[in-house]
């Protein structure tokens, strides 16, 4: 019920102070960086047993650059703020090798959910005669955090015997500051296309289960993405 | 609250969607290793199997290995790593117990499989074998109990005793031997035949080497060496009469079957060749030609007697087969080694006792079988070449007589005794007798009495005549002449005075009884020329009454006549020489030359007359001779059955 009133109490005010929501999709190009990942799989691959076994890296940690992001936000005049989700990256990295006596599977599987809010300003914007906004530029600073969970799973078996099997999870946060321009245009006066350019700064997601068996994914990168809008 | 899922859901899927799922595999396309097989051979055992260990052995082993580089290759004893020699192990037993250990192989070999497995050494080729050493120390590892035997066709059977020690199967056994100079190797296949018939080992020095083979290869096979002496004892060649120009030559029978050649020594040809362990001399004379006395036969002669196989026929010398030597003599009673000759026979006819002395060592022997009854020494007689033994039937002792003195000895041999007579000076005598009624007869040395005119000594001994059972002094003859001579009868009645002189010689024949000496005989005899002609006198040991006269005894014209002191009779002359009569047939022993002769006790019949026989005696019908020849022997011969009845 208090769900109701608030939601109603937020039409009001928003209609009150010519407000209005936001929301946004946002799909484009990422980078992070796995590098420590990749060193830590490699590092595993020296040793015994993958190294005895002679297990091969069928995977180690690709970057997909694809991003996915989701705006809520309230914008009243230039500014706008909200809550941003997004992006989601996972990316994985794999020892393997079998055979007819065999296996040996060692896999890593890292998914990383930003999380934060964000504040942008429409520091310059547009307007045909008629006075419809027709696109607008504005800054973006948001602040996060990045929820990393780790996944670890493998088995080893040799000649119908299970010598180990695993299956671990981590998960661990870190803080990031995505700060990014872009421009909206607005192709109805709710409905807008925007792209956006920025750098995301993170912390390295660190996940540490020993000292010779430890990784981190540093999600932190360029972002350019582009989507679409809608307010109401 | 229905937007809630219909938002949510989407958005998740969206995520999941997104998630990194690669999940490729490498997999590697190799094939299984070949499976290879690793062989360990231990001496040809069975894996675990027991191996008993008896003394130093090798275990040579050969390991076959699959190809791949050897991981592990280890030798254990009881978990102690020891290290094999090239391609064996050692083992000793080192306690007096038995005892128990563990050989452990342990071999892995890298199959070079490029698979997980291989890898990881779980497709390694491995194995590890076991064996369980016992270590029996002190064994004997030999044949046990190799014997020979007589089997029941007469033949040399050798046998042994089956090894029964584990581990040791018996494969065969190779018996190698010698007959004739050539050898002959006998294989046995069977195990469980463990005797051997030689026909051909009848006599001699037998040698067998006698190898066993075993058919565990660990086993080195053993060989036994077994001798056997089949042999005759000296003087195992006897010859005895079986009439007075024949006899026989015989010796033991051998214990095996066989055949014997008789061989007239080194030079000599074999003279017989048969079965029998004898053979007849049927002519004496011819077979002695050329030889020395018949009895005993042989003087140091060795005859050869071949003993062969039962099979063998036309022996001759070129051949090697065994061989007996022997001298050929009559029986020996008496055998003394490194002693001196003095034989004594005298003898109890009362008790059929006869005594033999030697020095003062005596043997009692049954006058009829020469069956030795006793033997002992007395150690404290004294010691003397010269003495004279006869026996005092009534009182059971010996006499002995020695230089001055006499000595009585029981016939238990455990005590004698000096005797000593009723006289107050020392008796000093020439020489005693001793009759069968106790009478003990002293002759003293002659005394010089009186210087005839011209030169001429007078000489004057005396005969004392004393009781062995009082000491005293009975009676006594005085003996005019310087070469008296006297001669005792055996029961001690008569006494014979006899001398020779230049031209005559004569005999006073004393009787003896309660009153003394009674002359009951004298006889002169005329000499030729003048040579002096020596006599000998005698009583017949069985008929005292019976004196011999020899004239001239010894030599080549000795004549030997009987008197018949009873009935004054005298007996025709012999052309022999008195040697002895038998005291229980009264037979005369004579001797002319190399004859040996004997006759009734009136030496009117000839009952026996041999060619090269010396006999010292004849007691009962046996002759006795003794000859010394480095060993002293006293030799026997019955000639009972030689007697022309």
């Amino acid at each position: 019920m208090r769900k109701y009133i608030f939601l109603t109490i937020a039409l009001l005010c928003s209609g009150l102070l010519r407000a209005q929501f936001t929301v946004s999709y946002s799909g484009g190009y990422s980078s992070y960086d796995t590098g420590d990942m990749s060193s830590m799989l490699k590092n595993i691959q020296r040793r015994p047993p993958a190294s005895t076994v002679g297990a091969k890296l069928v995977d180690n940690f690709p970057v997909k650059n694809l991003t996915h992001i989701i705006d809520v936000g309230y914008l009243i005049e230039q500014h706008e703020f909200g809550l941003k989700g997004g992006g989601y990256y996972s990316t994985g990295g794999k020892l393997s090798i079998k055979d007819y006596s065999g296996e040996y599977a060692n896999r890593f599987i890292v998914n990383g959910f930003r999380a934060g809010v964000y504040y942008k300003n429409y520091f310059f914007t547009y307007e045909n005669r008629p006075g419809r906004e027709l696109f607008s530029f504005f800054g973006e600073v948001s602040p996060g955090i990045y929820l990393t969970h780790f996944k670890n799973d493998g088995v080893f078996e040799v000649n119908d015997k299970e010598l180990d099997r695993f299956d671990d999870t981590y998960k661990t946060s870190c803080f990031s500051l995505l700060t990014q321009i872009g421009t909206k245009y607005y192709v109805t006066r709710n409905i807008n296309l925007h792209l956006a350019v920025g750098y995301d700064f993170s912390a390295k997601a660190q996940w540490e289960t020993s000292a010779n068996n430890s990784a981190s994914i540093n999600w932190g990168g360029v972002r350019f993405t582009g989507g679409v809008g809608f307010s109401f | 609250m229905k937007i809630k899922p219909l938002i949510l859901v989407p958005i998740l899927m969206f995520f999941a969607a997104c998630e990194y799922n690669a999940d490729e595999v490498y997999y590697l396309d190799v094939s299984p290793p070949d499976e290879g097989e690793i062989i360990l051979n231990l001496a040809h055992f069975p894996i675990g199997a027991t191996i008993y260990i008896y003394k130093r052995t090798k275990l040579y082993y050969q390991l076959t290995l699959p190809e791949g580089g050897v991981v592990k290759k280890r030798f254990s004893l009881d978990g102690e790593e020891i290290s094999p020699t090239n391609d064996y192990f050692e083992f000793a037993p080192t306690d007096n117990v038995r005892y128990t250990k563990t050989l452990t192989v342990d071999i892995e070999i890298d199959a070079r499989s490029e698979s997980i497995a291989g890898k990881l050494g779980l497709e390694n080729n491995s194995a590890k074998f076991e064996y369980r050493l016992v270590f029996v120390p002190n064994a004997v590892l030999h044949l046990e109990n190799i014997a020979h035997r007589r089997n029941k066709d007469g033949y040399f059977e050798l046998s042994w005793n089956k090894p029964e020690l584990e581990q040791y199967t018996v494969d065969r056994y190779r018996i190698s031997y010698y007959h004739n100079n050539k050898l002959h190797v006998k294989e046995i296949a069977n195990s469980y035949e463990t005797s051997f018939v030689d026909s051909m080992a009848v006599f001699g020095t037998l040698y067998y080497r006698i190898e066993t083979f075993f058919k565990e290869e660990i086993r080195e096979p053993w060989v036994d060496i077994y001798t056997a002496q089949i042999e005759f004892p000296k003087n195992s060649l006897l010859f005895e009469y079986t009439s007075v120009n024949s006899g026989r030559v015989s010796w033991p029978r051998n214990e095996y079957k066989c055949r014997y050649a008789f061989s007239n020594g080194y030079y000599g040809d074999i003279v017989y060749e048969g079965e029998e362990n004898y053979f007849d001399i049927d002519d004496l004379d011819e077979f002695t030609r050329d030889r020395n006395n018949l009895f005993p036969l042989s003087q140091g002669v060795m005859y050869e007697l071949y003993v062969v196989p039962f099979n063998v026929r036309g022996i001759t010398k070129d051949e090697v087969w065994p061989i007996h030597y022997d001298v050929l003599y009559s029986p020996s009673i008496i055998t003394i080694k490194d002693g001196y000759l003095d034989f004594q026979i005298f003898t109890d006819r009362g008790r059929d006792m006869l005594f033999v002395k030697n020095g003062n060592n005596f043997w009692l022997y049954d006058r009829n079988d020469l069956r030795l009854l006793e033997q002992a020494t007395v150690s404290t007689l004294t010691d003397s070449w010269n003495s004279r033994a006869m026996c005092s039937e009534s009182s059971s002792k010996i006499f002995l007589t020695f230089d001055e003195w006499i000595e009585l000895v029981d016939y238990d041999f455990k005590s004698h005794e000096k005797m000593q007579f009723d006289v107050e000076d020392r008796l000093n005598y020439q020489e005693a007798f001793l009759g069968t009624n106790d009478v003990v007869y002293i002759k003293t040395y002659m005394d010089l009495v009186e210087n005839l005119p011209g030169g001429i000594e007078a000489f004057e001994g005396k005969l004392f005549a004393y009781s062995l059972d009082t000491r005293e002094l009975i009676d006594y003859l005085i003996l005019p002449n310087k070469d008296d001579h006297v001669s005792v009868s055996r029961d001690g009645k008569y006494v014979a005075i006899y001398s020779s002189f230049h031209q005559t010689s004569e005999v006073w024949v004393y009787q003896f009884d309660e009153e003394g000496f009674v002359l009951t005989y004298h006889e002169d005899f005329l000499k030729i020329g003048q040579k002096t002609e020596p006599i000998g006198v005698y009583f017949n040991e069985k008929d005292p009454s019976l004196m011999i006269v020899t004239l001239n005894p010894g030599a080549g014209n000795s004549e030997t006549y009987v008197v018949d002191l009873k009935n004054n009779m005298r007996s025709g002359k012999k052309l022999v020489s008195f040697v002895g009569s038998d005291p229980y047939t009264g037979n005369l022993l004579t001797a002319y030359g190399y004859y040996c002769s004997v006759y009734d006790q009136t030496l009117t019949d000839l009952l026996f007359a041999q060619e090269r026989t010396y006999v010292h005696c004849l007691f009962n019908n046996y002759f006795f001779t003794y000859a010394h020849g480095g060993i002293t022997k006293l030799y026997y011969l019955n000639i009972a059955n030689n007697i022309q009845k």
